[in-house]
């Protein structure tokens, strides 16, 4: 718990938390301001919409290349080679730091929505499923950057790494569906493409949160069972677990390659 | 004691009469009113099975204050209405068939009718006639809820329909004027095909229903005028293909998924419409030749000059919408940022690419939503960051 803590007051003061907090409070202010000025006010608009976008755009990419420079840092200035031989399994070494890092940025974001909710109308209810959203691609894109920071040689390879990831997960995403998904059946390209969901965390998250603010036609009548499913208490467990899981699974694969690196050295 | 004798007669006949005024009465042949004659049921109820309840003939037949019942299954028209000048005022039908047929008339009237249906009749039909007026029609469970084919100078005010496949459908009639319409929770609010001149004013067009769920359809719709109308909640707001000459103007079409979806739209005239809110504002596929300018898109706007109109041009480009169209499966991608980028990268050229040349400004406009519990929650976050960092560092 002390070095949790230690952890947690390292994060604080780096000087990129007070930069998310500010990135984050202009974003919500701006497009919350621009739905404000407009009449209407339906569950899921285009400035839901538009936040949802630019959340998923941006967010990933923050956390993604701010965990791997930690990482990459950390190798860099041989302090990675140090922890690996502290009497600490690797495990909770990662679990320590990536729960700091999680915790601040909980705390950024939470900060940042209570910071702009006194300018920006919008229903508890939104406010809370767009925390939820910010909270889940946060915990998703810091167990892949912790990956891939831990296995990056040096800050400049866990950068590129976790751009390139975020760039296929992210940008070439849709295309790689498109060309991919348009060569199979008719029959099955739905059920494809709801299969390709569940390789892409922050794509799950994205049609989640899409499917607690809309209604269940938003993707169209093919999707209406699924979208309905996924609103409803078990298809957010399912989200849940499939989130939880792969953070899990990159945490521990971060312990196993840096236990292994610890083996080598000492060899 | 004969006068006692008299008063209980009179008492014990007196509501028996009453009754008697109450009871629907059963119609195995129609009520024809012929010209000049009114018919006034004072509230009292028909029902009819295999013919209509009434049929007005000649001129100037007026038919008032009467409710009618039909069998079920029946599929004749519960009034039928044909010569010139009559008038159905306050008729209240609950109907299996149609509800009112109006065929081969001019200048007839229907004032209040009120029509509930089972969806398999046409709440009003009005057949090849001239100049028909409908007033203040409510007509709930219709397969149309006021059918007009053919004719012309037709004349619509305050219908309310609801729960019906068309709220309202117009086949080839010219010079409609359709003004107040409430058309809420039916498939289509108001379909309009092959007609000439026709106009949509002041309506409120929401909450359409189903697979297509449209607000306005135009079909072949010639010189139509689409103006101060609230159309939201629907799937698609309105949807115009293959029509010429189409105004739509100073509408608020906010909160549908698809505001306005153009294809094969020519010579239209889209200004000062309030589109934002939308999950897409537009798709237009090959629409060409149209006016458009002055619409709020709630896109990136810079007003330089501070005339209220943007000069950044909003283009609409099909992208998304031609993708979805050959492949449903991809509507799952609606929203995801690489999609968003996607589009931007693929731009289609400009004669499929509606464009509008000076959108209205959308400006910022923030009003103080602080509350105590935000206060709170901020005042502790920034406690908790304060002392958080208050630690050394351990290597």
């Amino acid at each position: 718990m002390m070095l949790w803590r230690i952890e947690w007051s390292r994060t604080l003061r780096q000087k990129e938390s007070y930069v998310f907090l500010f990135t984050w409070m202009v974003t919500l202010v701006l497009l919350g301001g621009l739905g404000q000025a407009l009449p209407v006010a339906s569950a899921y608009t285009n400035v839901n919409a538009s936040l949802l976008t630019i959340i998923g755009l941006v967010l990933p990419l923050f956390v993604m290349l701010t965990t791997a420079l930690q990482w990459g840092g950390e190798r860099e200035s041989k302090r990675l080679r140090l922890l690996t031989t502290y009497p600490l399994s690797m495990f909770r070494l990662i679990w320590m730091r990536y729960s700091a890092f999680l915790a601040t940025q909980a705390l950024i974001v939470t900060l940042a929505y209570a910071l702009a909710s006194f300018v920006v109308s919008m229903p508890l209810t939104t406010w809370f499923v767009l925390w939820t959203y910010s909270i889940g691609l946060i915990a998703y894109g810091a167990a892949l950057g912790t990956f891939v920071g831990v296995i990056g040689r040096n800050r400049l390879q866990a950068v590129l790494l976790s751009f390139l990831i975020w760039i296929v997960m992210i940008l070439l995403w849709p295309t790689i569906l498109v060309s991919v998904i348009a060569w199979m059946p008719y029959g099955i390209q739905a059920e494809a493409m709801i299969g390709a969901l569940f390789l892409n965390g922050f794509e799950l998250l994205r049609v989640w949160v899409s499917a607690v603010l809309a209604a269940p036609d938003l993707f169209g009548a093919i999707y209406e069972t699924f979208i309905d499913w996924l609103d409803g208490s078990i298809g957010t467990a399912v989200v849940g677990f499939t989130i939880a899981t792969v953070i899990l699974w990159m945490l521990s694969a971060s312990a196993w390659w840096l236990r292994r690196e610890g083996r080598h050295d000492s060899a | 004691m004969r006068r006692l004798s008299w008063l209980l007669a009179l008492w014990f006949f007196s509501p028996i009469a009453v009754q008697a005024d109450t009871e629907p009465v059963l119609l195995e042949e129609p009520i024809v009113i012929q010209s000049n004659e009114t018919f006034n049921g004072a509230g009292k109820r028909f029902i009819s099975c295999e013919r209509p309840a009434f049929q007005l003939e000649g001129i100037g037949a007026v038919l008032e204050n009467v409710e009618i019942e039909q069998c079920e299954r029946t599929t004749v028209p519960a009034v039928l209405v044909e010569g010139l000048g009559h008038q159905v005022i306050d008729a209240r039908i609950e109907a299996a068939g149609t509800g009112i047929a109006v065929s081969d008339s001019h200048g007839v009237r229907l004032i209040r009718p009120n029509v509930t249906g089972t969806g398999r009749g046409e709440g009003i039909s009005v057949h090849n006639s001239e100049a028909t007026v409908i007033k203040g029609a409510i007509i709930d469970h219709a397969r149309d809820g006021i059918y007009i084919e053919d004719g012309s100078g037709h004349e619509l005010v305050r219908p309310l329909v609801m729960n019906s496949r068309y709220g309202i459908h117009l086949m080839f009639p010219t010079d409609v004027s359709i003004t107040s319409p409430i058309l809420h929770h039916n498939e289509t609010g108001a379909m309009v095909m092959g007609t000439e001149r026709v106009s949509i004013e002041n309506g409120q067009i929401h909450d359409q229903t189903g697979a297509t769920g449209m607000g306005l359809m135009l079909f072949e719709a010639v010189e139509t005028t689409v103006r101060a109308n609230a159309i939201h909640g629907n799937r698609v707001g309105i949807y115009a293909e293959k029509s010429e000459w189409t105004a739509i103007h100073h509408n608020g079409v906010n909160g549908n998924d698809i505001a306005l979806r153009l294809q094969r739209a020519t010579g239209m005239t889209l200004a000062g419409n309030d589109l934002t809110h939308n999950r897409y504002p537009v798709i237009s596929f090959k629409a060409a030749d149209n006016v458009i300018t002055g619409n709020r898109w709630g896109g990136l706007t810079l007003d330089l000059t501070e005339d209220g109109q943007s000069e950044i041009p909003y283009r609409a480009d099909p992208y998304l919408f031609l993708l979805a169209d050959s492949y449903e499966a991809f509507e799952l991608l609606y929203g995801a940022p690489g999609l968003t980028v996607l589009e931007r990268a693929l731009r289609s050229p400009d004669e499929v690419t509606l464009i509008d040349t000076a959108p209205l400004v959308t400006n910022f406009k923030f009003t103080w939503q602080g509350t105590v519990g935000a206060t709170v929650l901020s005042g502790l976050l920034m406690l908790l960051w304060r002392f958080g960092r208050k630690q050394d560092d351990y290597l």
